[in-house]
């Protein structure tokens, strides 16, 4: 099973999916991170090793996991 | 109450902070976590320099420079060399910190729970104003900033502000 996690001030929604079937669940995470991105979250896929995560633009649903999280801004 | 401020104060910030915890615990190196464990912080640390900022820095100083130089005509190479001079002394009054540690070759930020992300720079100690645009437990903001630095360094420094 993958995950999508969207962290948030209850620490995190996830949502689970099975990579290799294109049901309900998927379509919902799909759904939630092109929301999540067009409204200025990022997404990253957290590697193994420290500084070997990516950053991703686009659903990748061959990832294990994917975190959302808010952009940041200058104070 | 209401429900965000249940999540900020009330007993459910406590479940929060929690879960945010565990979530960061998975996502840590072992060195990571035995700082994290030691110190309540995290380190991460960056390598190289980080070539298409400080290319853009030249650009900012170069371009205005260009402008006022003709090629054969000393009077202008002369106005593009003063331009490029004003350039240089106001850049480095107010972009010097940015650019330093563009050129930098290696940088190790320090996340802590509470503060923004502090960056080690030559024996200097380095502070940003920086926030989320949303209220997160102090676990999930160290994690959003692992994730910032380690995989797009140059977004959160476009982003935060140098605190001089």
């Amino acid at each position: 099973m993958a995950v999508l996690r969207i962290l948030n001030i209850r620490g995190d929604d996830a949502i689970e999916y099975d990579p290799a079937l294109e049901d309900e669940r998927l379509r919902r995470a799909r759904e939630t991170f092109e929301a999540k991105v067009g409204k200025g979250y990022l997404a990253f896929v957290p590697g193994d090793g420290v500084g070997d995560g990516t950053q991703i633009r686009r659903f990748d649903r061959t990832a294990q996991e994917i975190i959302l999280q808010p952009a940041i801004s200058g104070g | 109450m209401d429900a965000f401020a249940d999540h900020r104060f009330g007993p459910l910030a406590d479940q929060a902070a929690r879960k945010a915890e565990a979530l960061l615990l998975e996502h840590l190196s072992p060195e990571q976590l035995r700082s994290y464990r030691e110190k309540g912080s995290i380190s991460v640390v960056r390598r190289g320099v980080l070539w298409p900022m400080v290319g853009k820095y030249a650009a900012v100083l170069l371009l205005p420079a260009l402008g006022f130089w003709l090629p054969g005509s000393a009077a202008g190479a002369a106005v593009a060399l003063l331009m490029l001079l004003i350039f240089l002394l106001v850049f480095l009054s107010i972009g010097a910190p940015s650019l330093r540690i563009a050129c930098s070759r290696r940088r190790t930020w320090e996340i802590g729970a509470r503060e923004s992300p502090k960056l080690e720079l030559g024996g200097q100690e380095v502070r940003f104003c920086v926030r989320f645009d949303m209220d997160m437990p102090s676990a999930d903001r160290m994690l959003a900033y692992k994730n910032i630095l380690e995989s797009d360094e140059p977004y959160f420094l476009r982003r935060a502000n140098v605190r001089l």
